[in-house]
């Protein structure tokens, strides 16, 4: 069995025996935390067999390439694997030992690993249609993970997200339907190939095509102007839930671009102008709009979208340099943002809300918990040393090598504005007297599954530390697979040539 | 002139299917994601096809063949259609027993509900 389907087909199997364990629910755990550790170490195989570059190419039933369905594996999928399969395992260490595990409904384990099977295939997948198949399959159990703990007002944000995300799919099998009309192939390297056989202009309708499925990957990424379904959907579903797909999901619409982009305008064109609007707005649109929130989940919701711009803002400058940066930075995010979103879970599960006005002094309640957060809150902000700083630094560089001011600009302000909303969490949530009314914290350190929680966070905060420290090697591995993707004719001859696997 | 009509067609769907989402009623906005679902399946069929030709069985002798694959696209849609409309009603359900009756109904997500 070729490694290339193992990260989807082992998740899928596990989500077969999670829901087959449903009676058992001990066993299911254990599962659960096999399937992700299995995912992981296939995931660490192919990120070894494809770091010097190789591209990774299945093709299914032996069929011809081009005629195969394909999963396709380089630099950056496997970068991405690797994001996915560590947040993803600590959400669930964490998710373990959260006080409500024992309410919650027991799809839960079946569910999130199907959504760890349709992320995983996002990242590989070698075609069109299959990346609406696998983006559907992501969406459908990430709908049902949204209502397992659901209040009204979840049911509401839920039922936003649905139909978004439903109209943004069906926009995708239409474009794509129009793209195999005209080029009567869906396989992306084909594709590619047929488009750079046209000469760089297109007609009409295959370019309405194109810019209706980037346009859709820009909803799936939360770009403005379509991001605010975001912070209704978000913030209140159960923590652990809400945390994998705040730091994972966005990201999946983000790679989808990045590997996009350069497939549909090898020479950027339209895309790239267009592009960089979009990320001057989602940055500061996100940033602002977190900056008003008050309360913890809220405005870590509403930087989801501010972070997002940075990325789209890599891909839009179109140079190696900055989507290195780009990419560098949706590793570092996802670590980053979920293990911010395990914290603000934490918080409000132990004083029963996140609203800034009723909550202050957990820091002297949860002293390790407030150490993450401060860690990650000013990762995120970009401060020196931590692993926040390298990919805006690789960004504003190229920024200012390029000329564009104006957005180099709108990214420092939206870095202040991200350390301000930052403070605004601290002053609000940790720092300040103890409120009183609640009994302090001796019953919590008891409870057994306090340790689970903290090792979910602990992965992340470790990761993000490990990512900062080893940044020379990992920016030099993100400025290769930039090159890997900028450069289209490799991924071409990877797939349809004799490059593939056998 | 098929293809015209069939067309005019799908844009009466879309055009009815948007209408009834943003009308807000929950049924309403169940049947217009269903429509607009469904017209994508049109559209696809209708791209896909090659007039006067035969369907895609080998030696029945034809000159040329239906192209068979956004007939395979369209069954995969389908399904997952099929998927998504189950949830759509379930969560259309869930709501309505919340008592909320229009997507304007249920309160923005609260700032400080426990």
């Amino acid at each position: 069995m070729n490694v290339l389907s193992l990260p989807v087909a082992l998740a899928f199997a596990g989500a077969a025996l999670a829901a087959a364990l449903i009676p058992f629910p001990r066993f299911q755990r254990w599962a659960g935390l096999a399937t992700l550790l299995a995912v992981g170490a296939a995931t660490a195989v192919i990120a070894c067999r494809t770091a010097d570059g190789t591209m990774l190419a299945l093709h299914f039933g032996n069929w011809p390439a081009g005629i195969a369905i394909a999963f396709v594996a380089d630099r950056l999928a496997a970068f991405m694997l690797a994001a996915s399969a560590v947040t993803m395992t600590a959400c669930y260490v964490y998710a373990l030992g959260h006080p409500a595990a024992k309410d919650i409904s027991p799809a839960f384990t079946p569910l999130y690993l199907v959504m760890l099977a349709g992320v995983n295939g996002c990242f590989l997948t070698g075609d069109f249609f299959n990346l609406f198949v696998f983006f559907e399959v992501m969406l459908i159990s990430s709908y049902g993970l949204l209502v397992l703990r659901a209040d009204k007002a979840q049911l509401r944000g839920t039922l936003a997200y649905v139909v978004l995300n439903l109209m943004a799919s069906t926009v995708l099998l239409v474009s794509v339907g129009l793209l195999y009309g005209h080029l009567g192939t869906v396989n992306m390297a084909f594709v590619a190939e047929r488009l750079a056989a046209l000469g760089g202009t297109y007609p009409p309708m295959l370019e309405a095509a194109l810019m209706f499925i980037l346009g859709v990957f820009a909803v799936k990424a939360a770009a403005f102007p379509l991001c605010f379904w975001l912070p209704e959907a978000y913030p209140r579903a159960w923590a652990p839930v809400s945390a994998a797909m705040g730091g994972l999901l966005t990201k999946v619409g983000v790679y989808c671009l990045f590997r996009s982009v350069p497939l549909f305008y090898p020479d950027g064109g339209w895309a790239q102008e267009a592009l960089l609007y979009v990320a001057g707005a989602t940055m500061l649109v996100g940033v602002l709009g977190a900056v008003a929130q008050d309360s913890f989940r809220r405005v870590l919701s509403f930087h989801i979208i501010s972070q997002v711009g940075y990325m789209i803002f890599g891909v839009a400058l179109f140079s190696p340099l900055a989507v290195a940066g780009g990419i560098f930075h949706i590793v570092h995010n996802a670590l980053v943002k979920t293990a911010l979103f395990l914290v603000g879970g934490a918080v409000e599960a132990r004083f029963g809300t996140g609203a800034f006005k009723r909550i202050s002094g957990a820091a002297r309640t949860m002293p390790l918990m407030g150490a993450a957060f401060l860690l990650a809150a000013l990762s995120i902000a970009g401060i020196p040393p931590l692993s926040g700083f390298y990919g805006k630094l690789a960004l504003l560089l190229d920024a200012f090598g390029q000329g564009a001011y104006v957005l180099a600009g709108v990214s420092l302000v939206t870095g202040l504005f991200t350390l301000m909303s930052m403070v605004k969490i601290w002053d609000g949530v940790f720092w300040g007297p103890f409120p009183k009314g609640h009994a302090h914290g001796k019953k919590e350190r008891g409870r057994p599954g306090g340790a689970m929680l903290g090792a979910g966070v602990a992965i992340l905060v470790v990761a993000s530390l490990a990512v900062a420290a080893f940044s020379g090697p990992i920016f030099a591995y993100a400025r290769e697979a930039a090159e890997q993707i900028l450069d289209v004719s490799q991924y071409v001859r990877g797939v349809l040539g004799d490059g593939g696997a056998p | 002139m098929m293809d015209i009509f069939a067309s005019l067609v799908i844009g009466l769907l879309v055009s009815c299917g948007f209408y009834l989402i943003l009308d807000g009623r929950l049924q309403r906005v169940v049947l217009g994601v269903l429509l607009v679902t469904h017209s994508a399946n049109l559209l696809l069929m209708l791209m896909g096809r090659r007039p006067s030709c035969a369907p895609p069985i080998l030696g029945s002798g034809a000159d040329c063949y239906q192209d068979p694959l956004p007939q395979a696209l369209i069954l995969t849609a389908i399904v997952i259609g099929m998927g998504m409309a189950a949830f759509v009603l379930m969560l259309a359900r869930r709501l309505r027993e919340a008592g909320v009756e229009t997507t304007d109904d249920a309160p923005r997500v609260p700032e400080d509900a426990p």
